[in-house]
């Protein structure tokens, strides 16, 4: 069957000769156009490759400057370097964490906030970025938003030491939460990452004062605790830890435990010599503790010698009573509690001299005095001010009473 | 403006083969489309290609010119665009006078008026000037030019291949849809507005040309560049619905900046042509060193396209009253830049002034309703769109393109109502387009896609009328019909045929069936029927059918055949006629 054109009939010999010119002639015509195309790719190639050589040495420079600018504390500066980088290299990660990081360290917040924000955007998931946002958000006192990207920066990406680096994320937000009046979140986070960091000491006695900041002594005390049963005790750590629980245990009421943290305290200061000033203090609050605990009336004590510390304890109280007592009289009993002063009186009257037998012999009596001394100690401080010396020990003991382990 | 060769014939020129359009259809009926296609593609990578040259070469020329990152009270701020505004006046005065201008008119010329010619000097002539004056930092964009250069390249690869006269003209805007959409790294939006502000209308014949031009383009633009979109903003999640409001205050504020923006050019474009011609060489001098003053005494961000400086408006790193004093500058800079005649094209500083006044907009709301939840980023995006919608006047462009350059799809409630508010807006307050008043400055009279868009276009049912002509049926015998005929005062009869097609018939041709003794008056009729109207179609459609037919019934489409009315020429003509006294 012959080919047809356009208008239906057959070609004849000259119009099939001049369609194949006209499809050799395409031929060539599109060969040259490919030709032409390949030559301007390869031309536009080196060119683009020169310039990107070029912007990549440019870009490289400023960001140079502004890292040093940065680490020079010159925040300002480093600002303008690291958008000068950017310039030329508009999107590269790094720089715009640096330029968001200087905006921050600036002072330009809002900046610095709306910039994270728009890297997040493309990496929600990114640990640091989500940090570095509730940073500011805490900044911007915005706290549902900070404890938000706090969470979402534990939740997040950390590329390289994720477990520590989320380990201080955790402590951050507890520090933060803690901060907001938040005590028990700050706890369930502190727990979590003491649980994480059992090999950490450092960051043990970290989580252990967060605790006890936090109120939860008894937390607090087990983590020092821990932290003592895996570093030997003549560690930094271990010393940290054994203040701590001098401290944690004191107020507590747990004197034997201070005082047997201290005392582990300075048997180590004393053995590496340590300069004198540093075992001084610790020597003075081991000597308070042990005062203490000798005048703290311990349910374990034998009948006879709690009732002679008793005693001894009610003498000393009673004359804080009686000079107190002669004081407020002298003012008219003007004083608020003066009156609830006075009406430990009749009390004291009863236990002047108290006779070591029947108190030996009474525990309602002895628990009747142990309560007047306790009183006693609280209402002088209020109306005459702080007591020194024993009478001092004893307001500690009546504000913080004597707890076994 | 561009003017072809005198004896240029666009056929015969490049090969020994000579045949006419004709011959040519003959003996190859398909290669017409199938080149078109073909070279589609190569056009669009080729305009891919150049497009990135020319970007490099601009961002080669900043570095050198102005440095990597210019800074106030850098002297070369001051002699760079002065000394390169001189040197491109030169270049323009003696040796490519057609590279004047943004681009868009110029390409619309091609289209329009020189049957899409644009020759080899004229392209290279925009991208050499161009380059320089963007790279020395005169205040004007390289998407315009990218679009010239695009179209200009399809004017010379396709002139070098025998197409029909028709294909010729109709690979400007493939071109210029192809270096608009590399210069943008957007497709959509390159060939929207190639449809909405070059040629007019969605033509079938250009449409799969132009997008298969622009994606060419685009891969070719992102193999060098990345595909990463131009800006990045945080999300827009609209909590309240009544946010939408301090939008629609951008949109008021932005049509308001265009406005003025194009009235400042309307105005000092026409005053700096009308000063002695001599002075013509000196002005992008003057307006480089102005320039320049701007950027040396503190505000170098207006300097060159700026979408660094957008970008670090989008990441919310300037205060409102630095955005508000670079939007204002930026007008000044570009309406010097511009009128002063130095190639480069409007787009980017559009865009800078929509971005900075937009993030100047939402600062200053945020202060006033700091519950607002969306970002100055996203007031600066929305900006960018409402300077383009009220300043190019492509609203469908200017919310795509926005889409495009963000790649941030939660952003569209807002774009479209503030780009609406500042389209309407602008319309009402400054009727004639920019680039209309740029044409008509120029002397030429190009079509307005914005009126083309909006002419009332009169349908068929505009014109029917009830038919006075007796209706008969085909199977009726022809002397009843001419019975019917004589009672009736018209000449003329309907015949509904067999397959509801309907035949005029005059007086003569139903004497004639009479007299030829045939049965049923279809049967003495000829093969050829009236061609099927309906009342829907453009009235301009029944015009070339009145040399054949003195009266066209229009049917109904859902009941085949059903007699809606009849059209006259004359009742078409005088439609026309009242038409016009209505638009006065």
């Amino acid at each position: 069957m012959a080919a047809r054109g356009g208008d239906g009939h057959p070609w004849n010999a000259v119009q099939r000769s001049q369609r194949r010119h006209l499809m050799v002639q395409d031929g060539i015509a599109l060969l040259s156009l490919f030709g032409i195309t390949v030559a301007l790719a390869i031309l536009t190639y080196f060119f683009f490759s020169s310039f990107r050589v070029h912007r990549q040495i440019l870009e490289a420079r400023w960001y140079e400057r502004g890292q040093k600018a940065a680490a020079a504390g010159h925040a300002a500066d480093a600002v303008e370097d690291f958008r000068s980088a950017l310039a030329l290299s508009s999107g590269n990660r790094a720089y715009e964490l640096s330029l968001a990081q200087a905006l921050a360290a600036a002072g330009r917040t809002d900046e610095a906030y709306a910039y994270y924000s728009l890297l997040r955007e493309s990496k929600p998931g990114d640990g640091l970025l989500n940090l570095c946002l509730a940073r500011l958000a805490a900044q911007k006192n915005n706290s549902a938003e900070a404890i938000a990207y706090y969470r979402a920066a534990l939740n997040g990406d950390w590329l390289a030491e994720g477990v520590s680096r989320r380990r201080e994320a955790r402590l951050e937000l507890a520090a933060y939460l803690l901060k907001q009046h938040m005590p028990a979140q700050a706890q369930a986070e502190l727990l979590t990452a003491e649980g994480n960091a059992l090999e950490d000491p450092a960051v043990m006695n970290k989580i252990a004062a967060l605790l006890d900041q936090a109120g939860f002594q008894s937390d607090a005390l087990t983590a020092y605790q821990r932290t003592l049963q895996r570093v030997p005790v003549n560690s930094g750590e271990a010393l940290q830890a054994l203040l701590g629980t001098d401290r944690i245990a004191e107020s507590m009421g747990n004197y034997t435990m201070a005082a047997r943290a201290l005392e582990r305290y300075l048997n180590h200061v004393r053995s590496v010599a340590h300069p004198p000033e540093s075992s001084s203090v610790a020597e003075a609050a081991l000597g308070r503790l042990q005062r203490l605990q000798a005048l703290a009336l311990s349910p374990n004590l034998p009948p006879h010698q709690r009732a002679q510390r008793l005693a001894h304890d009610a003498a000393v109280a009673h004359a804080r009573f009686a000079t107190c007592s002669t004081q407020q009289l002298a003012l008219m009993l003007t004083a608020p509690g003066a009156a609830t002063l006075t009406s430990l009186a009749p009390e004291w009257k009863k236990f002047v001299h108290p006779s070591i037998a029947r108190l030996t012999a009474s525990q309602p009596m002895q628990d009747e005095l142990a309560s007047l001394i306790d009183q006693t100690e609280i209402w002088t401080n209020k109306l005459c001010g702080a007591p020194t010396g024993e009478n001092a020990l004893l307001l500690q003991l009546a504000t913080v009473p004597y707890r076994t382990e | 403006m561009e003017t072809p060769p005198a004896t240029m014939d666009t056929n015969a020129k490049s090969t020994p083969l000579t045949l006419s359009e004709e011959e040519m259809q003959q003996i190859a009926p398909a290669r017409g489309e199938g080149l078109f296609l073909v070279l589609s593609i190569f056009i669009g990578v080729l305009s891919g290609l150049m497009v990135v040259c020319f970007r490099i070469s601009i961002e080669w020329l900043q570095v050198l010119l102005l440095g990597s990152v210019p800074h106030p009270g850098q002297l070369r701020l001051l002699y760079a665009p002065a000394l390169v505004g001189l040197l491109v006046a030169l270049l323009v005065r003696y040796f490519f006078p057609n590279a004047r201008g943004s681009g868009i008119n110029q390409t619309k010329a091609a289209l329009y008026i020189y049957n899409g010619y644009i020759s080899f000097r004229t392209m290279l002539g925009k991208f050499i000037t161009s380059a320089l004056a963007i790279g020395a930092g005169h205040s004007l964009g390289p998407e315009d030019p990218s679009l010239q250069i695009g179209a200009g390249l399809a004017s010379v690869v396709s002139r070098h291949l025998r197409l029909s006269r028709e294909r010729l003209r109709l690979f400007a805007p493939v071109g210029a849809a192809a270096g608009l959409a590399a210069a943008f790294n957007a497709p959509i939006s390159a060939i929207l507005f190639v449809i909405e502000e070059v040629i007019g209308n969605w033509s079938a014949a250009v449409l799969g040309s132009i997008v298969l031009a622009a994606v060419s383009s685009v891969v070719v633009a992102r193999a060098f560049w990345g595909a990463e979109p131009m800006f990045h903003i945080p999300s827009v999640n609209l909590r309240d619905n009544r946010e939408l409001l301090a939008y629609a205050v951008l949109g008021i504020i932005g049509g308001l900046a265009s406005v003025l923006f194009s009235r400042l050019l309307a105005w000092l474009r026409p005053w700096l042509r009308a000063l002695p011609k001599k002075t013509i060489v000196w002005q992008p001098a003057i307006a480089g060193l102005l320039v320049g003053a701007i950027g040396y005494f503190g505000f170098p961000q207006v300097m060159g396209p700026g979408y660094a400086v957008i970008d670090h408006a989008m990441h919310g790193e300037y205060l409102w009253h630095v955005l508000l004093a670079l939007a204002i500058l930026k007008i000044l800079a570009t309406t010097l830049s511009f009128s002063s005649g130095t190639p480069g094209g409007m787009f980017a500083p559009t865009l800078f002034i929509g971005a900075m006044l937009g993030g100047a907009v939402g600062s200053v709301e945020k202060i006033f309703f700091p519950h607002l939840t969306g970002s100055v980023g996203s007031y600066a995006l929305v900006g960018m769109g409402v300077l383009f919608a009220g300043f190019i006047r492509t609203p469908l462009t200017s919310v795509f393109m926005v889409l495009e350059v963000s790649g941030n799809y939660s952003i569209i409630l807002p774009v479209i109502l503030a780009n609406t508010l500042a389209y309407l807006l602008a319309r009402s307050l400054q009727p004639v387009p920019i680039f209309e008043v740029l044409t008509h400055q120029d002397g030429l009279s190009l079509p307005s896609m914005e009126e083309v868009r909006e002419e009332i276009s009169l349908r068929m049912e505009d014109a029917l009328h009830a038919t006075e002509a007796p209706i008969v049926l085909g199977t009726d015998p022809p002397a009843h019909v001419v019975a019917s005929m004589k009672k009736a005062p018209s000449e003329l009869a309907l015949v509904r045929c067999s397959g509801n097609h309907w035949y005029v018939l005059t007086a003569q041709e139903a004497a004639k069936a009479a007299q030829s003794g045939a049965e049923s008056v279809e049967s003495a009729l000829p093969e050829e029927r009236v061609p099927m109207l309906y009342p829907d179609l453009a009235l301009e459609e029944s015009l070339p059918h009145f040399r054949r037919w003195p009266l066209l019934p229009v049917v109904n489409r859902a009941v085949s055949g059903l007699l809606e009315g009849v059209l006259t020429q004359d009742d078409v003509l005088e439609c026309y006629r009242n038409h016009l006294r209505g638009q006065g």
